[in-house]
């Protein structure tokens, strides 16, 4: 790279992270929202506030968000409350960071795979080879180091070595800035609990960067270093990452896309066999000898055949070439195109076996009963829903409106058939259409297809089988790297010229403009917490979430009195509950109204509630509707008959199958509202069953056991805890519990009775 | 030419081109400080551990110590010396070695864990030794071409590892040996600092795994070391050297404990896979005398050892009906699982194992039950083979494997020993982590990515077993954790029983023990402890009662536990603290004991329940029945350690002529027959040169009599001699 270049290279870069900061900057003092309070503020493991190893093994495993716990995101979040405590500013200014990092890694990212693309052949027999002599006397490689400059490779072989370097660097640069600024990223620097996917995806992309670095020594250098360096990069990667979010196991994906479209698994060994004259390059001996001298063989400088490779047809190169020049066959190399098994049988150790493990342990998951009860579509229903997801989240990356861009989009109508609603068949169509257009253009402008194959690889987890829910737009965060790839790849190419170059520059600079302008209006509507959700509630009317959102926080606001901004709250509440397929998180905050001020009505409201855990698949929403008027009426200023809330319970608890939270939550119930002790163990006794790695259950059940003189059963579950104690976490809970066991208590009269009909 | 045979032959191991080399010096005074630096690091991790209590079987053979007084004079050390009774030998050198922590009992376990780290240092100092010598062998040159003996092998069948193809460069020896250097030091640590062998190291009685250990390295050293003497030519000082190494070595090992009867087998598996192929003899002759030398003190002892194991067959069947709840068929298809178990522990380690209290570990009572028996039995022989097949090309692997093997042979084969214990691993598991060390410290590619990874696993380890040796410095929470972690474990669940109960409670002991009860109805320390726990609730529950005699009438285990237990019991039942717990309740004990068919069949225990019999007599003020049983007793086995305690017990009860005529009695019955062969023998015959019995006997005889003759005030004390 030029000195002018690479001068040029960080002023860009500077001024696009400079800029992302600018246009973040309002939203960093904004508040918590929707998740960020089961995972962070609610979540009291979380608050580490005294460093000892127990505290902060308790945070690392205290995500309740997957199974796999999420440690590393986890601790960051508690490393955040220790340094400074719940202030949401802090921690937003560390996604941000976060999300700077990741715009860094991304650029390095790019350049080594235009590198090591650089370094590749055209693929052979697909008929888009140029001919020796197309390439412009000035073209120059695109290479940093002039160590590891391929330039003494031997003419006539099909390498890319014609990318122009000035060009490359400009559209990767587009894309790096455009990333950074792009709207809908907002969503994993400003929404806090979201740092889990844009941690994670620190590692793929510090992952990618690893590998391909490692591909590019492959293709330069025989020896096993770059092999190592690949495969460390993909292996760490993903074992990293997954400890932030699942995500990161897309990354051996993503390589392999690649290499599909790109690097094509090819092995340096072609690049250095035999072509015309030239005696058997060093490197070829060199196999198994080490690589030193091969590289210094490299490192001789260029060659006098280096102005004069041939040029493929790169990004921005209409058909140009092939039929003209037809390749001379005599040219060996080009029969001598080799894959390297190393790089094949890689992925078919991290990518094809876990895959094949994965699926056979997931498929079963997903078909088997009770898997889609918390959810209010089925899995057929999800896969037709999911096309349509897919479109909209292309039309949010590539033209994003304030309008459109949401915390929720939990109104979308859910596909049930082909045509209902009438889109479903169209996006289905035009996915297709996507797919079979990066097929096809993976020869002739294989940076576009990888783009496109990226944004689809990107939404394999949370697009396909797995009953997530259906829509979110920090989903996008890996998968816009794909999207804008393709787009500026379409745009400006890498070739040195374009036509055009003032319309597309244009075109270019006014996408980014746009980009950052959005985002910047978007920060400033997270600027407040109260803004945001009156915002999204009235670009949303039909979004239940964002409705309820608006309704809590101006009963926060108004703290239960009566004003205008409880009226609002009851109005957008009011909206929120008549949406069909609404949780009852909206009956539940009326209730609440109702309940602090003694209001008339409470008595439908419950029956609408009760009516809707009864009827509609049970959502988290509605467990955390039961468990917060369970806390109002034990802790707060509730006042409604416990039976009512009783009610509600066995409304919910009427579905087959029910989850453990809910169980714990009932179980809390039955000992806080109905003191009755019985039917709280005989609860806790299913929730542990249910789910028995949560400590949390069993700890309850623990301690209902104690005191009740079940001394026995509560030394088993004691051993139970001891079990899961890693790093001394549950050390003082369970020094408690034996305390409590030994000193015993009053055996439970109740429990011999019968099981109530519950 | 005979200037560069002279170079190429064997001497290159210990090569003037290095100590010319300018950085060799360097190199080595760099590794000697990385091993301190592990031997450091090895106490630091160890030294949490070092708090922590007696365990288990301590309490076994410990006490010994001070059974016949402080061991402070010639006699009474040979008394104690003689004492053992593990192993024919005895295991006298192990005995000895703890004398170097206490001289009397009761003793404080923190010197024994002291010695006992210090030692499993010493042994990691010296498994660095030897894998640096073997790493040496594998690099040395093949001879050069023309110089061949007509009896050896083809060159080009030399292992691949330890043959050059070419004449090396001084640069390419130096790497080499700063190959093989790390790969010894990596090797020793990996074993010094690994987590598995905190069971051993801080488990006071398992120096009798440890010591056999250091010997078996000591005799390696010793055999690579007279076999680089016999090369140079020196036959004399070679042939006494190897001999001393293989035999004497093997003979000191054997005196530690019996496993080391082994050493020469573990030394053929180095001759034949290491040392033989990659260090010739530079001659015919030497050659002939080297094979003189594995024959007659490798070969030989091997197969004697072969014939041992085979000639116990018979006699393991009928022990392991007598005393063990599986077959020796059911023995030898669990013992693959427990092999695959343990080197899952040793290539996967984990922050807990299963410690102690293995008996949880269930004997597999078919092919496929639990399934994995068949799985683990062909990945064992999958493993043995791939030993026997890689001798060639990668011997480091091989040795290291069918080391491992080798070393298990004794105790995971057909001894009816008990299934699974982590102490089987010290010496066996000592090359395992050997060739990893090569892979990681051969020059190559990525270097310092290898050597980072090689700091990386050792401080791992060393992590883990920091981890571990912290819980054996706190010996309630690890009772609770085993117990945790080993629910099936009768022993750790009255293990941490007993803790509950020092602690205080016994509310949490019960629960415990109820627990485990339904899993264990035969097995004696539950209900036993149970008592003790509901006595300290006041709430004896007749269930336990019942349970106690279900498991004195069926269990074939715990026997002694009992007879340490009764006089508890008998205390108890006249004290009356425990409610419930009457003589009525000894008494039906004990008859239940005399139901039990496995120890019914054992004269020795029948004497036992007759002892006990009297010991209740005595405590109903029964003075007469007493004698009664006790004169039965004795004639059972007429021995005069026996008489000498019922007599002395008579005399305590305040019956002297009671006692004096039972000792009447003795001297009417015939003499017992003498121990069969090995240390028990030697042991009585010590006490007959000594006329210990005869002097403990008129010592009593005269307290007795004084007793008798003080008849006015009878003596609530009278001595009463130390049994051995």
């Amino acid at each position: 790279m030029r000195t002018s270049q690479k001068t040029f290279t960080v002023i860009v870069l500077t001024a696009a992270l400079a800029l992302t900061a600018i246009v973040y900057w309002p939203g960093l003092s904004g508040g918590y929202v929707f998740d960020d309070f089961p995972n962070i503020v609610d979540n009291v493991a979380i608050h580490v506030t005294h460093s000892t190893l127990a505290a902060w093994a308790n945070a690392a495993w205290a995500s309740p968000a997957s199974e796999l716990q999420r440690p590393l995101a986890s601790l960051t979040f508690a490393a955040n409350w220790f340094f400074t405590g719940s202030d949401p500013w802090p921690m937003k200014a560390t996604n941000l960071a976060i999300h700077l990092l990741n715009g860094v890694l991304l650029y390095f990212m790019l350049r080594e795979l235009v590198r090591a693309w650089n370094l590749c052949p055209s693929p052979i027999g697909r008929g888009w080879r140029v001919a020796p002599g197309e390439a412009s006397e000035d073209r120059k490689t695109l290479s940093a180091d002039r160590t590891l400059t391929p330039t003494p490779l031997p003419s006539g072989v099909g390498f890319n070595s014609g990318i122009d370097e000035a060009a490359a660097h400009r559209l990767i640069l587009a894309v790096t800035a455009g990333w950074l600024l792009l709207p809908i990223n907002l969503m994993a620097v400003l929404y806090v609990v979201q740092r889990m996917e844009s941690l994670c995806q620190v590692f793929v992309l510090a992952g990618l960067w690893m590998y391909l670095a490692g591909r590019r020594r492959m293709l330069l250098a025989a020896g096993h270093r770059g092999f190592a360096l690949a495969s460390v990069g993909l292996i760490a990667g993903t074992a990293i990452g997954v400890l932030v979010k699942e995500s990161a196991v897309l990354l051996s994906v993503y390589a392999f896309l690649i290499e599909v479209t790109l690097l094509r698994f090819v092995s340096a060994r072609m690049m250095i066999t035999k072509s015309n004259n030239e005696p058997l390059s060093p490197r070829e001996r060199g196999r198994g000898e080490g690589s030193g001298s091969a590289e210094r063989h490299i490192d001789t400088g260029p060659s006098p055949g280096a102005s004069h490779h041939p040029l493929p047809k790169g990004e921005g190169n209409s058909m140009s070439g092939a039929s003209r020049h037809p390749l001379p066959q005599s040219d060996e190399s080009v029969h001598t195109h080799t894959r390297d098994r190393r790089v094949v049988l890689l992925f078919v150790f991290i990518l094809l076996l876990p895959m094949i493990v994965g699926l056979a342990w997931l498929v079963p998951h997903v078909l088997g009963p009770g898997e889609w009860d918390i959810r209010d579509f089925t899995l057929g229903q999800r896969l037709l829903t999911e096309p349509r997801v897919l479109v909209d989240y292309l039309h949010w990356t590539m033209l994003p409106d304030p309008g459109t861009l949401s915390l929720y989009h939990d109104q979308l109508p859910i596909s049930r058939g082909l045509y209902t609603p009438w889109t479903t068949l169209p996006a289905i169509a035009s996915l297709a259409l996507l797919l079979c257009i990066a097929w096809w253009l993976r020869d002739r402008r294989p940076l576009i297809a990888l783009g496109i194959l990226w944004f689809f690889a990107a939404q394999l987890l949370t697009a396909t089988i797995v009953p997530l829910e259906l829509v979110y737009e920090h989903r996008n965060y890996f998968a816009s790297i794909g999207v804008l790839l393709a787009l500026f790849s379409l745009l400006l190419g890498l070739r040195k010229t374009i036509a055009l170059p003032i319309v597309r520059g244009a075109v270019a600079s006014l996408l980014l403009i746009w980009f950052a302008g959005v985002t910047y209006l978007r920060a400033q509507d997270w600027s407040n917490p109260l803004r945001l959700a009156i915002a999204e509630a009235n670009r949303h009317p039909d979004s239940p979430r964002a409705n309820y959102e608006a309704g809590r926080l101006l009963i926060i606001a108004s703290n239960y009195k009566p004003s205008p901004a409880l009226d609002r709250a009851k109005i957008y509440l009011r909206r929120a509950s008549a949406i069909p397929g609404a949780s009852s998180l909206a009956e539940q905050a009326q209730i609440m109204i109702a309940s602090h001020n003694d209001e008339s009505g409470e008595a439908v409201l419950w029956e609408a509630m009760t009516a809707k855990l009864r009827e509609q698949p049970l959502a988290q929403e509605d467990i955390s509707t039961l468990i917060s008027l369970t806390q109002c009426r034990d802790k707060l200023n509730c006042r409604f008959d416990p039976a009512l809330l009783q009610q509600a319970y066995v409304a919910a608890l009427s579905h087959p199958d029910p989850i453990a939270r809910l169980l714990g939550a009932y179980a809390d119930f039955a000992n806080e509202l109905l003191h009755d002790d019985a039917r709280a163990i005989r609860y806790l006794r299913l929730a542990v069953d249910k789910a028995p790695g949560e400590p949390e259950y069993r700890v309850q059940l623990t301690h209902l056991l104690a005191i009740h003189g079940m001394t026995e059963e509560a030394v088993r579950n004691i051993d139970r805890l001891r079990r899961m104690d890693s790093f001394g976490r549950l050390d003082a809970k369970i020094a408690i519990l034996e305390q409590q066991a030994e000193q015993g208590g009053p055996p439970l009269p109740k429990l011999a009775m019968p099981a109530s009909t519950e | 030419m005979l200037a560069r045979d002279a170079r190429f032959s064997f001497k290159l191991t210990i090569p003037p081109v290095m100590a010319r080399w300018p950085s060799a010096r360097r190199f080595t005074a760099m590794f000697t400080l990385a091993l301190s630096l592990l031997l450091v690091a090895a106490w630091q991790v160890y030294k949490p551990g070092l708090r922590g209590d007696f365990l288990f079987d301590d309490f076994g053979n410990l006490p010994a110590i001070g059974a016949t007084g402080p061991v402070d004079n010639a006699a009474t050390l040979a008394r104690y010396l003689t004492s053992g009774e593990a192993d024919p030998t005895g295991r006298p050198l192990t005995l000895a070695s703890f004398l170097m922590d206490a001289r009397d009992w009761p003793a404080k376990p923190y010197p024994f864990k002291v010695s006992n780290v210090l030692l499993h240092l010493l042994n990691g100092a010296l498994l660095y030794c030897v894998l640096l010598r073997l790493g040496m062998a594998l690099m040395v040159l093949p001879s050069p071409p023309g110089r061949r003996w007509p009896e050896g092998p083809d060159e080009g069948s030399l292992p691949a590892q330890c043959s050059a193809r070419s004449e090396p460069s001084p640069q390419a020896l130096s790497r080499g040996e700063r190959g093989f250097k790390i790969a010894a030091l990596f090797g020793a640590g990996a074993w010094l600092l690994h987590p598995l062998l905190v069971s051993t190291t801080l488990y006071i009685v398992q120096r009798e795994a440890m010591l056999p250990a250091t010997f078996v390295l000591i005799g390696m050293f010793g055999w690579i070391g007279a076999r680089d003497s016999l090369a140079r030519g020196h036959i004399a000082r070679g042939s006494v050297g190897m001999a001393l190494a293989a035999w004497g070595c093997t003979f000191l090992a054997i005196l530690s404990k019996g496993n080391g009867a082994l050493l020469p087998l573990l030394l053929l598996l180095t001759e034949w896979i290491v040392l033989a192929p990659c260090q010739r003899m530079p001659s015919a002759a030497l050659e002939r005398r080297r094979r003189l030398a594995v024959s007659v003190l490798l070969v030989l002892p091997s197969l004697l050892i072969a014939a041992f194991l085979f000639a116990k067959i018979p006699a393991s069947v009928r022990t392991a009906q007598e005393i063990r709840d599986w077959t020796i068929a059911q023995r030898l298809l669990s013992e693959p699982r427990a092999l695959i178990d343990y080197l899952g522990l040793l290539f996967a380690p984990r922050a807990h194992s299963l410690g102690l209290f293995t008996d949880g570990f269930a004997a597999a009572t078919g092919w496929l039950h639990p399934w994995t028996t068949l799985p683990c039995m062909l990945l064992v022989f999958a493993l043995i083979g791939a030993g026997f097949a890689l001798r060639r090309k990668h011997p480091a692997i091989a040795l290291a494997l069918l080391f491992y093997f080798a070393g298990q042979l004794l105790e995971s084969t057909w001894l009816p020993l008990e299934l699974y214990y982590e102490h089987r691993n010290y010496l066996p598991a000592m090359l395992l982590f050997w060739p990893i060390g090569i892979g990681l410290g051969s020059p190559g590619a990525l270097r310092w990515l290898r050597a980072a990874c090689a700091v990386g696993i050792l401080i791992l380890l060393g992590s883990l077993t920091y981890i571990r040796a912290s819980l054996w410095g706190d010996g309630y929470r690890q009772a609770q954790i085993w117990a945790a972690f080993n629910p099936d474990s009768a022993r750790a669940q009255a293990n941490a029983a007993q803790y509950d109960l020092a602690h205080d409670r016994p509310r949490l002991a019960a629960a415990r023990l109820r627990n485990a009860l339904p899993g264990h109805p035969d097995d004696l320390q539950i209900p036993v402890n149970l008592i003790g726990a509901e006595c300290r609730l006041n709430a004896l529950r007749p269930q336990t009662l019942t349970a106690v005699e279900y498991a004195l009438a069926h269990g074939k285990v715990g026997s002694n536990l009992v007879f340490k237990w009764f006089d508890t019991g008998v205390d108890f039942a006249s004290s009356g603290t425990c409610r419930g717990f009457d003589f009525a309740v000894i008494q039906s004990m004990l008859d239940a004991m005399r139901r039990n068919p496995y120890w019914n069949a054992w004269s020795g225990w029948r004497q036992d329940i007759d002892h006990q019999q009297g010991m209740l007599y005595l405590a109903e003020h029964k003075p007469r029945q007493a004698l009664q049983v006790f004169d039965a007793a004795l004639a059972r086995a007429p021995k005069p350690d026996a008489a000498l305690e019922q007599a002395a017990l008579l005399g305590a009860h305040g019956y002297p002529d009671l006692g004096l005529a039972h000792l009447e009695y003795w001297r009417t019955l015939p003499l017992p027959e003498p121990p069969a062969f090995g240390m028990p023998r030697v042991h009585a015959w010590v006490l007959e040169r000594q006329h210990y019995w005869k002097h403990e006997t008129a010592r009593l005889r005269a307290t007795l009599m004084a007793d008798v003759a003080a008849e006015a005030k009878p003596t609530r004390r009278s001595p009463t001699p130390a049994s051995n």
